[in-house]
């Protein structure tokens, strides 16, 4: 095992016990909080792949921006619910790692008979600022532009949804 | 004059956002903006019709395609849109609430789904769908003062989101087998190379999965009863027109652009088990409900059963009897929701009780249900038989080379009947119960008066003269 070999897997696991530590914390602000590591964790596999811009975007806009303005809102609201670990009832907790089994069965097989796949001579790709740019303005303007209309969609949803109720 | 692109979706994108700016600069005339808005969806359709079909063009590097099956559909949904607008103006909850942000949020739909009937690329087709999906959390919240609306909105919210996650991880798999997500890539990568095509299976089924939240399939339809329900009844409407058509157009679109996984070609095991999955879970699930919106909800699953039959069939005249079902299943489903509209006006609920004796109530509103529903069950000669029985034909052709589709038609079969029978326990309802002594007659809007004039016709025409619609959907396939 190399060290990349460690460090995905030091990452990879990391960022999977944040993932089941964000559902079972007893309050919404460590939930939060490890959703914040696990952001983190998941900048370092970025790292791994040479995807620079991506894991400094990631730790920037989701840990940075994102999450404050989560933990800034649930702090606000003071839902400060404290829950036994246990909460919730027998079928989530029987279902959710069924679930989970159910697609690593699917998934195991499919991927041990695609090793010829990642034997194959890779086409590299530097996550670079530009070479992540260049097909977003160009290639995939279209898509870009779209996702403006979804920003209008989801402004006006929240203008309606929380605006005070004004009796008529 | 030819199409130019982006240029209906342009259009729309337009009128909702002059409609929102109306809406803030001249408070006291939101109803007027609001039929302008309706007027204004008819326009653009009316004059996308003299516009003269383009040849083939595939545009941002093959990820928009303009083709006479995109613009078809496209006035099809821009039609859709604006009979839901005109009952969105005749809804009495949504009148109390006021503003003109409703037609917007419905317009953007519109704009979504009409990208997606030009989607050729697996990126641009998950964003054009999550701009259809987040218009629709907002429109079935809209009446955030009912808790109905509220569950609905967030059924609707929690699902649509892990949908929408099935479909990315899914699409990271696309990539990872084809590494492309542009359809015409993928198909060339999936037949020059054999290694990938199990993790292309993987990745594929659940962008499905992803894609079966729209269509209301097995296993993803558990919310459609509840949704429909809860849902402002022009949002419902919405839902279970212009969103079903928008996902089928895109089904369809995988199929012509042949990237179904290789493995499925050749029988289409998966498919047709969802199909016959669908169409028993609705035709079984609508037996017990008393509410009509429900029942609609489980109807719409139903329907999603025939248009995946349709699809698996494939050939041709499969493909041609999808796009037919689709057409004429929007005239019905419309007229249908129309009429609660007016008749579900209090609380926003129709149970059977709300329909009794409508045809004293409203002899306009009964007849319109009776069409509908026999339209919806498959009673010639409507536009629903016609559908059905299409699809049936091009189920029994495909029967012929593999035998297993005989079962399904069978399936198919008993699902039609057991749907007749609630169908015509809904019209029971309101042609042989007496009035409630207390119920007045109904004075119907005249703007749900277009509507359902215009959806009888549909129904009708469609029923009795179906070649011009027919000889189109065979156009559009080639």
């Amino acid at each position: 095992m190399t060290v990349y070999d460690a460090m995905f897997w030091f990452f990879s696991l990391a960022l999977l016990l944040c993932g089941v530590l964000v559902l079972i914390s007893r309050d919404a602000v460590a939930s939060a909080l490890f959703m914040v590591l696990g952001f983190i964790f998941l900048a370092g596999l970025y790292l791994l792949l040479e995807a620079w811009f991506l894991a400094l975007i990631q730790i920037l806009v989701y840990a940075g921006a994102i999450m404050v303005l989560f933990l800034f809102v649930v702090m606000l609201l003071d839902f400060r619910e404290k829950r036994r670990w246990w909460h919730g009832n027998l079928l989530g907790w029987l279902g959710a790692p069924l679930a989970v089994a159910a697609l690593l069965a699917a998934l195991l097989p499919v991927l041990k008979r695609a090793g010829a796949l990642a034997d194959a001579p890779e086409k590299w790709f530097e996550g670079t600022l530009e070479n992540v740019m260049t097909p977003v303005f160009t290639r995939y303007l279209l898509p870009v532009e779209v996702t403006a209309l979804i920003l209008l969609a989801a402004t006006i949803g929240v203008v309606v949804l929380g605006r005070k109720e004004t009796k008529p | 004059m030819a199409f130019y692109v982006l240029q209906m979706e342009i259009a729309v994108v337009v009128l909702a956002v002059l409609g929102l700016l109306a809406g803030a600069f001249w408070p006291k005339h939101t109803s007027l903006i609001r039929r302008g808005l309706a007027e204004g969806a008819l326009v653009v359709l009316v004059a996308s019709l003299f516009l003269v079909f383009p040849q083939h063009h595939a545009l941002f590097g093959g990820a928009y395609v303009l083709d006479r099956f995109a613009i078809v559909f496209k006035q099809v949904l821009l039609g859709a849109a604006a009979l839901v607008l005109l009952l969105a103006d005749a809804h009495e909850p949504l009148r109390k609430q006021g503003g003109t942000e409703f037609a917007a949020l419905v317009l953007l739909a519109t704009a979504g789904m009409m990208l997606l009937t030009s989607a050729n690329d697996f990126i641009f087709l998950f964003v054009a769908l999550e701009l259809v999906t987040i218009t629709f959390y907002v429109l079935n919240s809209f009446l955030r003062g009912e808790s109905r609306a509220l569950e609905a909105g967030l059924k609707y919210l929690v699902l649509g989101a892990l949908s929408a996650g099935f479909m990315a991880y899914g699409l990271a798999y696309v990539f990872g087998a084809a590494d492309s997500l542009n359809f015409g890539d993928i198909h060339h990568a999936l037949h020059d190379d054999k290694t990938a095509q199990g993790i292309y299976l993987f990745g594929f089924a659940l962008v499905l999965l992803g894609l079966g939240f729209k269509l209301a399939m097995v296993p993803m339809q558990i919310w459609a009863p509840d949704v429909y329900q809860g849902a402002p009844t022009p949002a419902a409407a919405f839902l279970a027109s212009g969103s079903k058509i928008a996902g089928f157009v895109v089904l369809l679109r995988l199929v012509f652009a042949d990237v179904f996984p290789p493995a499925w070609e050749a029988q289409p095991v998966v498919l047709m088990a969802l199909a016959a999955l669908t169409l028993l879970y609705g035709a079984l699930g609508g037996l017990a409900q008393t509410d009509v919106k429900r029942l609609l909800g489980y109807s719409s699953i139903a329907n999603a059963g025939f248009l995946l039959l349709g699809i698996a069939a494939g050939g041709d005249f499969g493909h041609a009897a999808v796009i037919y079902y689709l057409v004429q299943y929007l005239f019905a489903v419309i007229a249908v929701f129309a009429v609660l509209t007016v008749v579900a006006n209090a609380h926003d609920t129709a149970d059977r009780h709300t329909l009794m004796g409508l045809h004293r109530r409203s002899p306009l509103l009964a007849l319109a249900l009776l069409l509908a529903m026999l339209s919806l069950a498959g009673v010639p000669p409507l536009g629903g038989a016609l559908g059905k029985f299409f699809v049936l034909v091009a189920t029994v052709m495909r029967a012929r080379i593999d035998p297993a589709f005989y079962a399904l038609a069978g399936v198919a079969i008993v699902g039609a009947v057991i749907a007749l029978f609630y169908y015509l326990r809904v019209l029971r309802g309101a042609w042989a119960d007496p009035a409630p002594d207390a119920a007045a007659r109904i004075t119907v809007p005249w703007t749900v008066r277009v509507v359902l004039y215009i959806c009888m016709a549909g129904m009708l025409f469609l029923g009795i003269w179906p070649q011009p619609l027919l000889a189109l959907a065979t156009r559009c396939l080639h």
